[in-house]
């Protein structure tokens, strides 16, 4: 498909028929009905989950006002073992860090675990271009590989794919028997990818947080690939942002919980591998080298700013996602950004840009929900509403829309201006004016032949 | 110098000038936050790890741990079970194990159909397995092998992960193994339109056997 205008033109226009996709629509019901239900049984292990989300927020804002503090802790502590710390300002860098050391090592294939900074940097496209084999080996991260998509969604990257679609997949990719079930397609995804683990010579993973006190890092994941990733190659490249840092490894006694619940409704994930560095020299095995690489990419922005500053709390379990009614209704690839969702359209525009992402500040009903289900108490629709305050304080907003404004506050604050017109003038005026705006598949609201003022005097005087 | 850590860092501090307010309270007993479970460590680790697909067969004492173990090998007929266990180690000098491997190399790895590790601490209120690369089964053996048997003795259960946390500190400080691994149940998916499979990259079944 291409796509003319720019993007937010383009939002609005995919945002409009993917609205109207009902089999879209079913699909993303199915699966987030799913992750609901899960959720309010994973909940349950808590005595007092209001409270742990004021501490988890606690910890996380000690943890972001002394960033620098902690992130050198977490360099000293990890190199002292022998792991070795990379500092990334941009995505360049990132991606010439991991260039170089694939290239030191003579690497022809790579394993990945899940890594959204990956996808924020773009760095499977260029390994591909050097020359390496890059080997996504999450399920749903595998089956996006194979489909040529980006992940749908930070946590669930196939949630949008039925069982069927994925079956077509693997006979049009992987040239298996047709109308597999999903656990034949898992044991098939299963043998593929237990040769590429041994074949790499590089394990690439995310990180679900950095350890200050320790030195070291956690991986979650409920599959065994991240575990498989970073046991055979023999180096091992963990991407991560600047903010994903705690201050200790026994506050995971609250986040790992946490997060699971969150993110699929678990009491724990069933793998989460803390890792302090390579293998030691009286270690069975493990990678020779170990190497985290810290990125900024715009994260010292958004920490410039006191207001936006609580976004760089998140802990990426996608719970907002689950919940908001945009992203159920337009899905994850209309946004068209790395991170999607309510916390998405809160920091893409500090990360890329202002003027080219503010309409994702706008695609949202201030309903809460994210707000609502936060497990680090980020306000998200209030940040929501904060960057569309600064984008018309940069004056972003259209001409259109200040003339409308201007308007209303005229006649708002003007009762005879108000009441001027008969309803039949108002519902023509809103018909040439404002029809277009608010589409063509929601019936425009009808004013009464009366207005307010006069059913008021009326009603009054019946008494 | 590295430049670039360097400019990170001056821009943290420079963002951090403005609006920093510091916490006063800092949680630490975590565990107040959860239910508090009826009944025992061991109770509540079977309970939980059996509501995660898992398994636990409890034992007396070595000779019915070997009685126990030969028996779940012969009724599945697991043919290439390798022991990576200091437990089953001691175990079998003074009992009659069945015939177990306890080497493997690299090229005989994927043969493997069962292995048989130790564990640091079990966590009851998860149902979570501690291990760690300071152990012999070492990083890639217990991730690798379709089926695992973890031995454990009762004492090294503990309540909450804050307290297995505390016991890894306690063991290594400050040198610590560079892998430590919290394993809860089989591995699992729901990346095919949220359907439970079991086995995806990790083992399909996990058992724990409990020692008094």
């Amino acid at each position: 498909m291409i796509a003319v205008g720019n993007r937010e033109q383009i939002f609005l226009k995919q945002s409009l028929e993917k609205s109207k996709d009902l089999a879209h629509r079913q699909k993303m019901n199915h699966a987030l009905k799913q992750s609901d239900d899960a959720f309010e049984k994973g909940k349950g292990q808590f005595s007092d989950l209001e409270l742990a989300r004021d501490w988890a927020n606690a910890i996380k804002r000690d943890a972001i006002m002394q960033l620098d503090t902690y992130l050198c802790e977490f360099e000293r502590k990890f190199t002292s073992r022998g792991g070795k710390v990379i500092w990334a300002q941009t995505a360049d860098q990132a991606v010439e860090a991991v260039k170089a050391i694939c290239s030191r090592h003579r690497a022809k294939t790579v394993v990945k675990s899940k890594s959204m900074v990956s996808e924020e940097i773009r760095l499977n496209q260029a390994l591909k271009d050097g020359g390496v084999e890059v080997v996504e080996t999450d399920l749903g991260e595998y089956i996006q590989q194979l489909a040529d998509e980006a992940p749908y969604h930070i946590v669930a990257p196939s949630l949008h794919k039925s069982k069927e679609e994925v079956a077509q997949l693997f006979v049009d990719k992987l040239g298996t028997e047709p109308e597999l079930r999903p656990d034949q397609l898992t044991q098939v995804a299963r043998k593929v990818l237990r040769k590429k683990f041994r074949e790499a010579e590089v394990g690439i993973t995310g990180v679900n947080f950095l350890l200050a006190d320790i030195g070291g890092m956690v991986l979650t994941e409920n599959e065994g690939n991240g575990r498989l990733t970073t046991g055979f190659p023999k180096v091992h490249i963990a991407l991560t942002g600047i903010e994903k840092i705690l201050p200790s490894v026994h506050q995971l006694s609250l986040f790992l919980p946490l997060l699971a619940t969150h993110a699929s409704g678990q009491h724990i994930t069933v793998y989460n591998a803390i890792l302090t560095g390579p293998r030691k020299a009286d270690e069975a095995d493990g990678p020779e080298e170990m190497y985290i690489i810290l990125l900024d990419n715009g994260r010292t922005n958004i920490l410039a700013d006191p207001t936006a500053r609580e976004s760089l709390y998140c802990i990426r379990c996608g719970a907002c996602l689950n919940v908001c009614p945009v992203y159920k209704n337009i899905g994850g690839h209309t946004y068209d950004t790395t991170y999607s969702g309510p916390i998405g359209s809160v920091i893409t525009p500090h990360l890329n840009g202002l003027k080219d992402n503010k309409h994702l500040s706008y695609a949202s009903s201030l309903c809460g929900s994210c707000t609502e289900v936060c497990p680090v108490r980020i306000p998200l629709h209030n940040l929501l509403l904060y960057n569309r305050q600064q984008s018309v304080a940069a004056g972003y907003n259209s001409g259109m829309e200040k003339v409308m404004f201007l308007t209303w506050k005229k006649m708002m604050l003007n009762r005879k201006l108000m009441n001027a017109g008969s309803g039949d003038v108002k519902n023509w005026v809103f018909k040439v004016f404002v029809s277009k705006i608010w589409g063509k598949d929601r019936e425009l609201p009808m004013f009464p032949k009366k207005n307010f003022s006069q059913q008021w005097k009326a009603r009054r005087q019946q008494k | 110098m590295d430049t670039i850590r360097d400019k990170i860092l001056t821009d943290i501090r420079l963002a951090l000038k403005d609006g920093v307010e510091h916490t006063t309270a800092k949680p630490t007993d975590s565990s107040l936050l959860f239910k508090n479970r009826e009944g025992g460590l061991v109770e509540g680790f079977v309970r939980e790890f059996l509501a995660i697909d898992g398994n636990v067969i409890r034992c007396d004492d070595f000779q019915q741990l070997a009685e126990k173990l030969t028996e779940l090998i012969k009724c599945n007929n697991w043919k290439n079970v390798v022991a990576k266990s200091a437990i089953l180690k001691k175990c079998g000098e003074q009992t009659q194990l069945e015939s177990i491997s306890t080497v493997v190399d690299d090229e005989n790895l994927g043969r493997v159909e069962v292995g048989i590790t130790d564990c640091e601490c079990l966590v009851a209120r998860t149902g979570t397995i501690v291990m760690s690369t300071a152990q012999q089964a070492g990083r890639t053996f217990p991730i690798y092998i379709p089926k695992h048997i973890v031995i454990a003795h009762e004492k090294q259960l503990v309540y909450d992960l804050g307290e297995a946390i505390a016991v890894m500190e306690q063991r290594y400080h400050p040198d610590y193994p560079s892998g430590w691994y919290l394993v809860s149940g089989p591995s699992r998916t729901g990346d095919i339109e949220k359907t439970l499979v079991l086995g995806v990259h990790g083992p399909v079944e996990v058992y724990v056997f409990i020692l008094k």
